[in-house]
């Protein structure tokens, strides 16, 4: 029984309801994406600056198109993003199923501790770890070539390269990937692979045969949404490509906007190449989910079925604290580091310790700085807002593409993606000039920061949502609504209890993103509304490292502390489910 | 077309020294008057846009806070390109909420004074900054920056001594630099190099590129890799370093003989300014003589005007150089693509 058997009035209304349902969505995606984004996409036909884009409207041609796709610059650029984001994804992907197997399927000790390991570099912003990686890696005195010398070991990094740019974003962007995994290991039924064990298949069989290919989706969309995340990157190529002379498309734009003159046309035109390669990304994801059932979470409850480690467990350990050193303790030690010492000459091991050049200037400096406490606490009270106001439309869109069967929800999906593939830089940009004359005063104020945010990060949410609620068999619902359920109790009693893993999660996720948020925020702080990231960048661009890593240690400690708070959460729900 | 300026340091001297209330009225006339000064009290803030290195522009507003308590200086810190960017959309909306802008790029103050967003004035101190310094009435060099070279001692015993030095072989890998289409700053460096260094032509950026340096996207970070010792030697923003050097640092300066890259800062009122009194008093503190010992004595940097002393550590004489505003504006966009091509470095 379905709703195709039930009265048409019956249908009607439900009809009614998901139009409502979506209506404002649609409406809010406008508002936040579409009018903006529109605003870029006129300018990328228009010559001239922004602020003349009315006066320009009646000349509008191609040429900045014809004169960018003209220039070899632009397709090393595009050369070497497609490289290094997608060397990022793939080192992503392992890391990120290394933990998310370790995690929901084997019988490893110190779950709750690995779970942490896992997701800390999102802790760490893009900025931070590139800063504290060229202090540690950069080919001529960085401070792990200095313990190599002095041990008298022949190996040097030089994180100044495309591997250490692949590095770099690998283990700091396997969070994502091991976000998403994770419930779908979880939930998987486990009845398939004890069919594989009984039929005499090895472990290795098993997972390469039976487990890999039902969680193909969750790993195509995850590495998917890693790589085109990681092409609006502006923060790793800036720090880390620049002095090997390597351009990526968002360094190629960030010269076109702060180059003299600024050559918006010009960033737009570059803009919309970065939002088709987003587009061709999601197509390719959407023809690969259309090719296999997802279904894996069914009305029956599950037992993950577990794999005994046995002699594995030291290596896995190894690789956990390897992790762990890699991610977060070797920079957070770089960092602590370089906010404790005069400046950061260190020719030897031994001056590490060297007690003569430690200080507390850097912290007097930041004590005295009533902006820098202004700064933490904007970014708190706007990463809530953000957090709330974006789970909440994201979870609905989520619902609306892939719950209804509206004609337009094709459209919601390719809307709420489009903001993926607009680097912060240029949405930053376009919200200034598409809000600054908006009868209603946005500009200026600390909400059109959070609505930049939750704009930049709907596909985030979207897709966390999305692979979440696509876990979930249909027959749970139908099973409410056979019991008389309403629409949105449906949705509230059933639907939201089985993906609240997934809403917690992202609700961290957007909190963290939009706490760490930059580009975006560069062109609509003032004194008032300025953020933590703008106050950290502001101080790196003016050389003050000393207090750029102690606020960044704030930063750190800031989303450890939401993080751990929100996983203690979670683990509670998982426990009573 | 090159200058050559030479600073007389008996000048300062003569001129320095004035006894205790002939100094207090004189600082009053320089700031513009006791009525300005209430009227100011009385708006009791001033907004600053400005492109200034962060820590120097807290330097001054402490400065200045000390002796106007009751005015709340809001700084608003960006890139010269981002500044701009912010500044001209804000103006199109009628929201720019600056009383007054400091740009380090006179190309991009040019485009904002062609829209009308800066207005018009006289500071008290006008007569003592020359003439290729300022644009009368409306644009006055509040800050200077220097480009020089900068090395690390410990890495580098034998420092270079001039430019035609920085491209001895010795050299080679172990420079840094910011490329020349960077901003303001860069290109007027490389437009020294190719009118003075180079006599017209591109022989040394020729040898310069030879050097295979390594490109950075500001002067601050570049500045903080010599202390760090991952460069070496660097084509370097004097004020980056003086911090560090205060602090004792691994880092010295060498004013090349040959001449140091003079970039003056453009301040200007904003043309509708919301606390025009603040702003004017603002603008005659950072010039008149207490602000701009500030800026040579606290910061270290160097001043234009004719009756400062050059700070410590600087030579008597300074052999400055500035590009003439033409050459500056129309030049720029040629030689930068050129510059680009011979140092190999593709955006």
């Amino acid at each position: 029984m379905n709703q195709w058997t039930l009265g048409p009035s019956l249908r009607t209304r439900r009809r009614l309801w998901a139009i409502l349902a979506v209506a404002p969505l649609f409406v809010a995606l406008s508002f936040l994406v579409v009018y903006p984004v529109g605003m870029l996409l006129l300018g990328s036909f228009a010559k001239g600056e922004p602020t003349r884009l009315l006066a320009a409207l009646h000349n509008l041609s191609l040429s900045n198109y014809l004169e960018l796709y003209g220039s070899a610059a632009l397709y090393r650029a595009l050369a070497n993003s497609l490289v290094g984001c997608a060397g990022g994804a793939a080192l992503a992907l392992v890391v990120g199923l290394f933990f998310a197997w370790v995690v929901a399927r084997t019988d490893v000790r110190a779950k709750g501790l690995i779970e942490v390991v896992a997701i800390m570099p999102l802790f760490i912003s893009p900025v931070v770890a590139s800063m504290a990686w060229a202090i540690l890696a950069n080919d001529r005195s960085g401070i792990l070539n200095v313990v190599f010398k002095d041990l008298g070991l022949n190996v040097r990094f030089n994180v100044y390269s495309m591997p250490g740019i692949w590095f770099v974003l690998g283990v700091y962007y396997a969070p994502y990937t091991y976000m998403f995994l994770v419930p779908a290991l979880r939930r998987m039924d486990p009845a398939l692979e004890e069919a594989s064990a009984i039929s005499s298949a090895g472990a290795w069989q098993t997972l390469r045969r039976v487990t890999l290919p039902l969680i193909i989706h969750p790993l195509l969309s995850a590495a998917i949404l890693v790589f085109v995340v990681t092409l609006g990157l502006f923060a790793v190529p800036a720090l880390l490509a620049i002095p090997a002379n390597i351009h990526f498309l968002t360094t190629y734009l960030f010269n076109l906007v702060t180059g003299n003159p600024p050559l918006y046309d010009k960033a737009a035109a570059v803009s919309v190449l970065l939002i088709l390669l987003t587009l061709l990304g999601i197509f390719l994801q959407r023809r690969i989910i259309a090719r296999r059932s997802v279904v894996t979470i069914t009305g029956k409850s599950v037992q993950p079925r577990l794999f005994r480690l046995g002699r594995w467990r030291l290596l896995v350990s190894a690789l956990v604290i390897s992790y762990l050193c890699l991610t977060v303790l070797l920079p957070f030690l770089a960092l602590l580091l370089v906010s404790i010492r005069q400046f950061i000459f260190i020719p030897s091991v031994a001056s590490i310790f060297d007690t003569r050049f430690l200080t507390l200037r850097h912290v007097q400096f930041l004590w005295g700085h009533e902006q820098a406490f202004r700064s933490i606490w904007n970014s708190l009270y706007m990463g809530v807002a953000a957090a709330l106001v974006g789970t909440a439309l994201c979870f609905l869109t989520a619902y609306g593409i892939h719950r209804t069967r509206l004609p337009g929800r094709k459209w919601l999906d390719y809307l709420s993606v489009v903001p993926v593939a607009v680097p912060g830089l240029v949405i930053g940009v376009a919200y200034l000039w598409a809000w600054i004359s908006f009868p209603v005063p946005v500009y200026g104020t600390i909400w059109i920061l959070a609505l930049a945010y939750v704009a930049r990060f709907i596909p985030d949410g979207v897709r966390a949502a999305g692979v979440n609620l696509l876990q979930i068999h249909r027959e749970l619902e139908e099973g409410s609504r056979i019991h008389g359920g309403t629409y949105w109790d449906t949705l509230w009693r059933v639907v939201v209890p089985l993906a609240r893993p997934g809403i917690i999660s992202s609700m961290i996720l957007l909190f963290v993103l939009a706490v760490r948020e930059l580009g975006s925020s560069l062109f609509l702080y003032t004194t008032d509304t300025i953020v933590l990231a703008v106050q950290i960048y502001n101080q790196w661009e003016s050389g003050e490292f000393g207090a750029t890593a102690l606020l960044s240690l704030v930063q750190t400690l800031i989303l450890v502390g939401a993080v751990l708070l929100a996983r203690r959460y979670v683990l509670k729900v998982e426990t009573f489910n | 077309m090159s200058r050559a300026h030479t600073w007389a340091v008996g000048l300062a001297m003569v001129l320095g020294l004035a006894a205790g209330p002939a100094m207090a009225v004189s600082l009053i006339d320089e700031l513009g008057g006791e009525p300005l000064i209430q009227a100011a009290k009385k708006e009791g803030k001033v907004v600053v846009y400005t492109s200034n290195i962060l820590s120097i522009s807290r330097t001054l507003q402490v400065a200045f806070n000390k002796r106007f308590p009751e005015i709340a200086v809001e700084l608003v810190r960006l890139g010269g390109g981002a500044l701009h960017s912010k500044i001209m959309t804000e103006h199109a909306a009628a929201k720019l909420v600056a009383d007054v802008l400091e740009y380090s790029d006179r190309g991009l103050i040019q485009r904002a004074m062609d829209r009308g967003i800066v207005g018009k004035h006289t500071p008290p101190t006008d007569g003592l900054y020359p003439a290729q310094t300022k644009v009368h009435g409306m644009i006055y060099p509040g800050s200077v920056y220097l480009y020089l070279i900068a090395y690390n001692p410990v890495l580098v015993p034998d420092p270079p001594k001039s430019w035609m030095d920085l491209v001895d072989a010795r050299f080679r890998n172990k420079l840094g630099l910011v490329p020349a289409e960077l901003g303001g700053t860069p290109w007027m460096t490389a437009l020294f190099q190719y009118q003075v260094l180079g006599k017209n032509g591109e022989s040394y950026w020729q040898k310069l590129a030879a050097q295979k340096p390594r490109f950075f996207t500001s002067a601050a970070p570049l500045g903080k890799s010599v202390v760090s010792g991952e460069t070496p030697v660097a084509v370097a923003l004097d004020v980056v370093s003086l911090e560090d050097i205060k602090q004792g640092a691994p880092v010295k300066m060498v004013y090349p003989p040959e001449g140091v890259v003079v970039i003056v800062f453009n301040n200007a009122l904003t043309a509708a300014p919301k606390n025009p009194n603040a702003g004017k008093l603002w603008l005659n503190w950072t010039l008149s003589r207490e602000g701009q010992e500030v800026w040579v004595k606290q910061v270290g940097g160097l001043s234009v005007r004719t009756d400062i002393a050059p700070p410590a550590g600087a030579p008597a004489k300074v052999n400055t150089w500035q590009a003439s505003e033409e050459d500056f504006v129309k030049l720029r966009d040629p030689y930068t693509k050129r510059w680009n091509e011979i140092f190999g470095y593709k955006p």
